[in-house]
């Protein structure tokens, strides 16, 4: 049972953003401290969320390993899938096809897209309610995530949990005509990017609220270890993408945003731009899809025959949230020892008790939104 | 924990009064006064804005605007004293499950419950994990069950016009009281694996760590990527690890402790984010910090024993309250 | 009028108020559905779910009473009736066609606004009463939001007076035969606008819903609410939003005149024209802090509304 929240001192009001909260960011609990409207001391508790991933994957085989790190960051599942495919693939030094390579980059762009209108959207309903303009805003952003959730599902059967990466390669190929929704669906988006983007920027309420709320200074975000969008915002350019390139990044043209201030606003910028990039590496990538095989190592049907030599690797892709790291220790047997995920939204939440006193109620959800937090991701 | 009460029976005060009147047609009068407010429970169903997990996106695009579930006359309201319907979407964990049990308690009646998705069915591939309840129905009674990992949209509003003709006809689970805590019993330790692995990277000694982070530091790596740590029976190895994003370079260093009583210096001081990842590793290895300033449990609940991810840590479920069993429902049931 | 015509006419101008303002949940759902790219209601009902706030009023009804321990249970039953008679009394001045109005005072308009400002005392009340801290915090909010709108609102609302030159209803909607007082060159369209902020912000509507805030405050001050009581706080918002829309569509719209048709017809198609231009603002826009809201009103607002009324006083004198 954790303590009751109290004051501790005359003239202060001490409330409970409860794990259960409209602002559907998911479980989490903030204690806030209030002197009149103006947050003293803040203090976050997670946990509602764990469930012990990491001690389940000691029990499982490597095969049967991806579909579960999917449901970790929930809103973009193939990130997951990613890092721990990748760390696997080095550790046993598995070459991955290049059109597998192409088809990772495919989906991993579409689902920051969708990760991103997710982000969108419920950052409208955090400043507007839920009951008003924001869950216009809110209901819009669905709606164009439901054109990517249908392109996912002709091509695995899934919505979002899509279970596409294995170890060596992907697990579905592309069909005929499948270049020709993808094209006819970024087009789609690209247009309504535009307009959400003016419809916010010449709003003066959007840039009231968000505009020097939440300003992340940059030696705050490196000793915390935030990365992502939040770290981008405060001007670092620090992008896995860009820096220790993965399956095929490399070959693809693309810009990273950085921001100046690492205020809301920013962070809200360099996500948006960031939506603009992932359009035009699908189109790159689907553009130039190479022909081949598309994994070059048969899932085995006996999942204990797959064993990995001793040793441990680390691999990291960068998810829409920042860093998405996967720490795996390995034995030799057909189990992983230790598999340790290092999680972005886990350091960006870290932040909070450092930048939210001195601001009003209103904006610690505006800020909490604008870090953008995945609880399965937090808690694992 | 006693007899099981219903408390969901339907409470208008028109039933006693038909007692007392005994008329012919009184009780035509009842039973379509007692339709007409089933039809408009079924017909204005406001569910509690409570998402836990991935279902609770899929969830929210059920109400979106291609599902909407607003035909139906659904709205989402935030307070629980306003709303009928709760949707338990995603997992349950013990930390969570005695606030599912309180907003429970706090809506009025009548209300209904539905578990959607597998993880609140039954727990799913989370059900022997040590912080999961196998399924929300150990926690509050159930009256539709929606499976799927995520349940698609359409299978969501399945589960709404099941609901709808549950309540329609009437036919309503009765709410048995169920127990208001989830009891933990001691987990018995498993015995350890000896293990030989080759244990490769820069070793340091516990007393060697603050000024070896301290250069680092000043020297241009000051993003603190993540602290973890490895257990290897009877060692238990600390992994750190700094970048610097000037050089583009990362440093790993790692600290060997004794596992039977592992205590190391913390780096809160020198690094702000080291914070909070010791107080990870402090919740699931065991590891002290020296000098931490608030070193609590992070991800369980405060008053848990033992560290999960320990080697001789078991896997069991945690014991849980008193559920009536099938034979004692039927034979309540009969009166 | 006798005594017995006014109470008749009281019953049933009252019946018809609750029927008129239960249907506008309707209006507003299918409004902000279509909005928002999708069918409101529709299955409760077939044609369009015109059962759904019958439905939704009859559920309300039979959900269980709860009243929190350790609060003042006099004043915790007492705010949502507090609110709905409020809200309700403020039809009382309101001609609703060009001869009929149930009280006709000659300080019609003095009257309506002061009933409209007791409403925040019942707000205030059940935040208290409510023994959690959220309402608290959201009955503040109100408090301070409602109290500081009051201003920009009366004097917004003397411009139509001082035009017309009197603060009886009936002498305003005839001062406006030969033209609309929202047509007035610069005088009008600002007071006109400044009254319907005003009026949003008295009425706890986006974008100055603080005191409901959702995503902060959980169903602010109504957060310990259940069944009925609900209900009535609900109405009561919904009845006076019904009331302001009347009265701008009385000062500034002309009210009941208008051609070919009768003065009810006329009457009733602009309130909904104003009630649609509402909902189309809550529907749209987000909220504003709690700071922000201060500065549009103190720094703003009551200057431009001040002197607007010294320039529509002047404009008065001078073409006499």
């Amino acid at each position: 049972m954790e303590e009751r929240v109290i004051e501790r001192e005359f003239g202060e009001l001490a409330i409970n953003m409860g794990p259960q909260h409209p602002s559907t960011h998911g479980v989490f609990r903030l204690e806030l401290h209030l002197r009149g409207e103006t947050v003293v001391k803040v203090t976050p508790h997670i946990g509602y969320l764990h469930r012990g991933v990491e001690k389940l994957s000691e029990t499982l085989e490597y095969d049967m390993l991806p579909p579960i790190y999917e449901r970790d960051d929930y809103l973009s599942p193939t990130a997951n899938s990613l890092a721990f495919v990748l760390a696997v693939e080095k550790l046993a030094g598995i070459e991955v096809p290049r059109r597998a390579n192409y088809l990772r980059v495919i989906t991993a762009e579409l689902q920051r897209l969708a990760s991103h209108l997710v982000w969108l959207g419920t950052f409208g309903l955090d400043l507007g309610g839920s009951l008003g303009g924001g869950s216009t805003l809110f209901l819009y952003c669905f709606r164009e995530r439901e054109r990517i959730m249908d392109l996912m599902e002709t091509l695995t059967g899934t919505r979002f949990h899509t279970n596409m990466n294995q170890i060596g390669g992907v697990r579905y190929d592309v069909y005929d005509g499948f270049d020709r929704d993808v094209f006819k669906t970024l087009d789609y988006l690209e247009k309504r990017i535009s307009e959400y983007k003016e419809m916010l920027e010449n709003n003066p309420i959007f840039l009231e609220r968000t505009k020097d709320v939440g300003i992340v200074p940059q030696e705050l975000a490196k000793e915390v270890g935030a990365s992502g969008p939040v770290l981008r915002a405060s001007g670092v350019a620090y992008d896995i993408r860009k820096n220790k390139p993965y399956s095929a990044y490399q070959e693809f043209n693309f810009q990273v945003p950085v921001g100046n201030k690492g205020d809301a606003y920013d962070r809200y910028t360099v996500r948006l731009k960031e939506m603009k990039e992932s359009l035009s590496i699908v189109r790159q990538s689907l553009g130039g899809l190479p022909e081949g095989p598309i994994h070059s190592r048969k899932p085995v049907k006996t999942p204990s025959l797959f064993k990995t030599p001793k040793g441990e690797a680390y691999a990291a892709v960068e998810s829409p949230r920042g860093e998405l790291g996967v720490f795996l220790v390995s034995d030799g047997s057909s189990k992983p020892y230790r598999v340790k995920v290092r999680s972005p939204s886990f350091s960006n939440i870290a932040i909070i008790p450092h930048i939210l006193p001195g601001h009003l109620v209103a904006d610690a959800v505006t800020i909490l939104g604008s870090l953008d937090p995945v609880f399965g991701d937090v808690d694992r | 924990m006693g007899t099981p009460v219903d408390e969901n029976k339907p409470k208008l005060g028109l039933e006693a009064l038909g007692e007392l009147i005994r008329l012919p047609g009184a009780n035509m009068f009842l039973t379509s006064t007692k339709k007409l407010f089933s039809w408009a429970e079924k017909s204005s169903l406001w569910p509690l804005t409570f998402g836990l997990a991935c279902c609770a996106i899929e969830m929210m695009a059920t109400f979106a605007s291609r599902f909407d579930l607003d035909r139906f006359g659904v709205v989402t309201r935030a307070s629980p004293r306003q709303s009928d319907l709760m949707i338990i979407a995603g997992t349950v964990t013990v930390k969570m499950a005695e606030r599912i049990k309180k907003l429970y308690d706090q809506m009025p009646f009548p209300k209904w419950v539905i578990a959607a998705g597998s993880c609140a069915i039954s727990g799913d591939h989370y059900r022997h994990i040590y912080s999961v309840v196998p399924g929300v129905d150990w926690v509050i009674p159930v009256d539709v069950y929606v499976p799927g990992c995520p349940p698609t949209p359409e299978a969501f509003m399945d589960g709404i016009i099941q609901l709808q003709k549950i309540i329609s006809e009437g036919n309503l689970t009765p709410h048995l009281n169920i127990a208001n805590r989830i009891e933990r019993e001691t987990t018995k330790p498993v015995p350890k694996k000896l293990v030989d692995l080759p244990k490769t990277g820069n070793y340091l000694m516990p007393d060697q760590l603050k000024q070896h982070a301290h250069n680092l530091k000043e020297s241009g790596f000051d993003y603190l990527s993540y602290i973890t740590a490895v257990d290897y029976s009877t060692t238990l190895d600390l992994v750190y690890v700094v970048c610097s994003f000037e050089k583009n370079e990362e440093n790993i260093w790692k600290v060997s402790l004794d596992s039977s009583n592992p205590k190391v210096p913390s780096l809160a001081p020198i690094y702000k984010g080291a914070d909070w990842y010791e107080r990870e590793v402090y919740d699931l290895f065991g590891v002290e910090f020296i000098g931490h300033p608030n070193l609590k449990r992070i991800l369980l609940p405060d008053d848990w024993e033992g560290h999960p991810l320990r080697k001789d840590y078991s896997m069991e479920t945690p014991r849980l309250p008193y559920r009536p069993s099938r034979e004692e429902y039927e034979a309540w049931k009969k009166g | 009028m006798t005594f017995a015509e006014s109470v008749s006419h009281g019953a049933i101008l009252l019946g018809a108020i609750i029927g008129v303002v239960t249907y506008l949940t309707w209006v507003e759902r299918k409004f902000s559905g279509r909005l928002q790219s999708r069918i409101g209601p529709y299955l409760v009902g077939r044609p369009h779910g015109w059962l759904q706030p019958i439905a939704d009023a009859l559920k309300l009804l039979s959900k269980e009473d709860i009243t929190p321990t350790k609060t003042d249970r006099f004043l915790f039953n007492l705010a949502p009736i507090w609110v709905v008679v409020m809200s309700l009394l403020g039809f009382a001045f309101l001609p609703l066609t060009i001869n009929w109005v149930l009280v006709n005072i000659d300080l019609g308009l003095l009257y309506f606004s002061a009933i409209g400002s007791l409403i925040v005392i019942g707000v205030f009340i059940a935040g208290w009463a409510s023994n959690n801290k959220y309402a608290l915090l959201s009955a503040l909010r109100a408090a301070a939001q409602i109290v500081a709108y009051e201003v920009p609102l009366l004097l917004s609302l003397l411009v139509p007076a001082v035009l017309a030159g009197s603060l009886n209803f009936q002498d305003i909607i005839l001062a406006q035969e030969k033209y609309w007082f929202i047509l007035f060159p610069v005088v009008g369209q600002i007071s006109g606008i400044t009254f319907l902020l005003a009026a949003l912000a008295e009425g706890n509507r986006i974008p100055f819903d603080l005191s409901e805030a959702e995503s902060e405050l959980v169903a602010g001050f109504n957060i310990e609410y259940s069944g009925m009581k609900f209900a009535y706080f609900y109405l009561g918002e919904y009845a006076h939003l019904l009331a302001v829309s009347i009265l701008v569509s009385i000062l500034f719209l002309g009210g009941p005149l208008g051609p070919l048709l009768s003065g009810g017809v006329w009457i009733a198609l602009k309130t909904l024209i104003v009630f649609l231009i509402v909902l189309w603002i809550r529907w749209s826009f987000l909220r504003l802090r709690i700071d922000q809201m201060m500065m549009l009103n103190w720094k703003v607002l009551v200057p431009l509304s001040l002197g607007n009324l010294l320039v529509a006083g002047l404009w008065v004198s001078l073409s006499r």
